[in-house]
C-alpha cells in the first residue's frame, strides 16, 4: 500500500545529502548558540541560593542544552511548509494533483527520508559524542545498561512521534497558504509558537503554574523537549510512556484537522498561470 | 468515457481600488465581482475519440481540463470520468488520466530524465514487463532515447515537451488531456508529437482531449471540435462539417495575362468574387454553387492565365470567422 511512496522518502534522503553543507552551518551556529546558553545558565545557578532549580541542577541544565539543539535540528529539518508553499506559488500543485498518491502521505514519506539522513549523518554522531564526553564528565550516570537501553528504545518512539508533529503542523500551516498565501507570516508565527511551548528556550517547568500544566499537555512539548527527558533520563518509563501516549493522541488529532482543512481547502484551490 | 453536464466555473476576483487608498480600502471591505470561466457547458466525449477543444486566450480552455482531471471544483454542475467525479475522487481518476500543461513540466528538475521515469513506474505501479514495452513504444515514438541520462533542466524546450508527453502516457491512461501540447515547439517535434498522439490513439484506443491554438493540429489529429467563447460552447462537432460551415469555400489564384479592371469579369450571377493581390487575381466561390470546370475554363481561356493555384478554406479562416461572428454579436 505504501510501496508507491518509496520515491518520495527516498528523494526526502537524497536532498538532505545533497544540502549536506547544511549541517556544517548548523554546526556552528549552534554550537555559539550552545556556548552562549551554556554560560547564562552557569551564570544563573551560581547567583541562585538553591542548587537545584524546578527539578534541574546544573550539570541537568548543560545536557539537556545540549541535547535539544541536536535533536531540535533533526526534528525541524523537515520543510514541507516550504515545499506545499512553493507548490501553491508555482502552480505546480496541479500536477500533485493529477498523481494516484495522497498529498499527505507523499509528506510524510520526504519528511521521513530527510530525517533518517539527518539522524544518521548528525543525530547518531552527536548522541554517541554528548553521551561519552557528558558521561566521561560524570554529568550523566548510567546506574543500569538495561535502564538506559529501554529509555534510548522509548527515545527512538518518542523521537519519531516528534517528527511526525512536526510534519503535521508543517503541512496544516502549508495547507493555510491556500488561503493566504503569505508563507513568510505563518513561517514565522510557527517557529516562535514551537521554540518557547516546545522547551527549547527553557524547560517547560520554569513556567509558572497553571501555563506550565497546560503547556506541558500541548502537542508543542512532545515535539522538542520530551524526547530530550527521556533520552537523558529525567524521565521514568511510566512518564515517558505517557508522553508518547499523549503524543499518539496529538497525532491523531491534528492529523484529523490536517485531513479536514485539506479537504476544504483543495476545493478552494486555484492554479495560478496556464 | 468522459460526461460533462452543465459544468460551470465561476471565479471570484476582489475588485481593487487604484491608489494607496483604495488599496487600503479593499483591505478592510473587499468587493467580489463574479466571472464565469466556464458557464453552464454540456459535453460527451467517448472512448477512443480525440477531441480537439480551441478557443481564444482565456475563453475557458484550462478551466475546463482543470475540472475534468480534478484539479478544479466546479462551482455548479459535474464531470464524470468513467462514471466517477474527479475532483471528489482524485486518487481513483488519478490512474486513468494522463496531464500534459505545455507550461509546466511534471518531470523532476534535477534528475537524470530516466529517474523521473523510474519515479513515475513506482507511483503508478508499472509491472516491469508494461514498463519495458511501453518505454521501447515512447522511445521510438518519441525519439526520446538519446536524452534520458540527461538532468530534465538541460533539456530544450521541444525535448522537453516531449519527454512530458512521455511521462504523461506511461501508465497508459485511457485519458490523456493536452493542455497546449505544441505550444513554442519548432514543426519537426511539432510533426513528433502529433505522430505519437496518433500512435497511442491507434494502437491503445487512448481518448485524447487536445486544446491548442494551432490549426495544424487540430486537422492533423481530431475528428471532432469543440469552440468555447467566454465560458460557453459556440461550435461542437465533425471537422468537416465545419469546414463546410460556410460552404464549401475555394480561392483559385492566377496570373492573367490580359488587361483587365476587377468590375469588367465576369462574377457568374455574383457567385464569384474577385480580389487583386499584387500581380495576382484572386477568384473566390462557393463550390457547391458553381462548378469548379466553369471558374478554371474562365481563368484559362478569358484571361489567358499560365499559372493556376486553388485552394481550399483552412480551418484557420474558418474558425477565425467563427469568433469574429462571436464578437461582433
Amino acid at each position: 500500500m505504501f510501496r508507491k511512496y518509496k520515491p518520495f522518502f527516498r528523494a526526502g534522503a537524497m536532498e538532505t545529502l545533497a544540502y549536506k553543507f547544511n549541517i556544517f552551518g548548523w554546526l556552528i551556529v549552534s554550537a555559539l548558540q550552545v556556548v552562549c546558553v551554556f554560560f547564562l545558565w552557569i551564570g544563573v545557578y551560581k547567583n541562585s541560593p538553591d542548587q537545584i532549580i524546578n527539578g534541574f541542577t546544573l550539570r541537568d541544565m548543560l545536557v539537556y542544552t545540549a541535547f535539544i539543539n541536536v535533536f531540535n535540528f533533526v526534528t525541524f529539518a523537515g520543510d514541507t511548509m516550504y515545499s506545499i508553499s512553493q507548490d501553491i506559488k508555482n502552480g505546480t500543485i496541479a500536477m500533485s494533483f493529477v498523481k494516484p498518491i495522497s498529498y499527505r502521505v507523499r509528506f510524510i514519506f520526504t519528511t521521513l527520508g530527510g530525517f533518517s539522513m539527518n539522524m544518521l549523518l548528525l543525530g547518531l554522531p552527536a548522541f554517541v559524542l554528548l553521551y561519552v564526553v557528558f558521561g566521561a564528565l560524570g554529568y550523566i550516570v548510567i546506574t543500569s545498561v538495561w535502564m538506559f537501553l529501554l529509555h534510548l528504545l522509548l527515545f527512538v518512539i518518542a523521537q519519531m512521534f516528534a517528527v511526525l508533529l512536526y510534519d503535521c503542523i508543517n503541512y496544516i500551516c502549508g495547507v493555510l497558504c491556500f488561503y493566504t498565501t503569505a508563507a513568510w507570516g505563518m513561517n514565522a508565527i510557527k517557529d516562535v509558537l514551537l521554540s518557547f511551548l516546545g522547551g527549547t528556550l527553557i524547560p517547560l517547568s520554569f513556567f509558572p503554574g497553571v501555563f506550565k500544566e497546560i503547556v506541558s499537555y500541548s502537542p508543542f512539548a512532545g515535539i522538542s523537549q520530551n524526547p530530550v527527558l527521556i533520552l537523558t533520563m529525567k524521565m521514568d518509563v511510566l512518564q515517558a510512556l505517557q508522553c508518547i501516549a499523549l503524543s499518539l493522541g496529538w497525532l491523531c488529532a491534528m492529523e484529523l484537522v490536517a485531513w479536514l482543512i485539506f479537504r476544504h481547502a483543495s476545493k478552494k484551490v486555484t492554479v495560478q498561470g496556464g | 468515457m468522459i460526461k460533462i453536464e452543465n459544468l460551470t466555473k465561476v471565479f471570484k476576483k476582489p475588485i481593487r481600488q487604484e491608489g494607496v487608498l483604495g488599496m487600503l480600502k479593499t483591505l478592510f471591505s473587499a468587493k467580489y465581482e463574479e466571472i464565469f470561466a466556464v458557464n453552464h457547458i454540456n459535453v460527451d466525449i467517448a472512448d477512443g475519440e480525440i477531441v480537439g477543444y480551441i478557443g481564444s486566450n482565456g475563453a475557458g480552455k484550462s478551466t475546463t481540463i482543470k475540472m475534468m482531471c480534478g484539479i478544479l471544483t466546479p462551482t455548479e454542475g459535474k464531470v464524470l470520468v468513467d462514471g466517477v467525479e474527479p475532483y471528489k475522487n482524485r486518487r481513483k481518476v488519478a490512474s486513468n488520466i494522463g496531464v500534459v500543461f505545455g507550461q509546466k513540466t511534471q518531470l523532476w528538475w534535477d534528475i537524470p530524465l530516466i529517474e523521473s521515469f523510474k519515479v513515475l513506474k513506482e507511483i503508478y505501479q508499472i509491472s516491469d514487463a508494461d514498463y519495458k514495452e511501453r518505454m521501447d513504444f515512447l522511445c521510438d515514438t518519441l525519439g526520446i532515447r538519446d536524452f534520458l541520462s540527461q538532468a530534465v533542466r538541460t533539456l530544450s524546450l521541444g525535448q522537453r515537451m516531449r519527454a512530458d508527453l512521455a511521462a504523461a502516457w506511461l501508465h497508459n491512461p485511457k485519458i490523456l488531456f493536452l493542455d497546449e501540447p505544441t505550444i513554442g515547439l519548432d514543426v519537426l517535434v511539432k510533426e513528433r508529437i502529433r505522430q505519437a498522439i496518433k500512435a497511442m490513439n491507434a494502437k491503445y484506443h487512448t481518448t485524447v482531449i487536445l486544446t491548442t491554438h494551432d490549426m495544424q493540429d487540430i486537422e492533423d489529429l481530431c475528428s471532432r471540435i469543440v469552440i468555447i467563447e467566454n465560458g460557453g460552447i459556440i461550435y461542437d462537432g465533425a471537422l468537416s462539417t465545419i469546414k463546410h460551415r460556410f460552404g464549401d469555400l475555394r480561392t483559385v489564384t492566377v496570373s492573367p495575362k490580359v488587361d483587365y479592371t476587377v468590375d469588367g469579369l465576369d462574377t457568374f450571377d455574383g457567385k464569384v468574387s474577385y480580389e487583386v493581390q499584387e500581380s495576382n487575381l484572386l477568384i473566390k466561390f462557393n463550390a457547391d454553387d458553381i462548378a469548379m470546370e466553369q471558374v478554371v475554363d474562365y481563368a484559362f481561356h478569358t484571361l489567358k492565365s499560365a499559372d493556376l493555384k486553388v485552394s481550399e478554406i483552412t480551418i484557420e479562416d474558418v474558425v477565425r470567422s467563427i469568433l469574429q461572428e462571436q464578437e461582433t454579436k
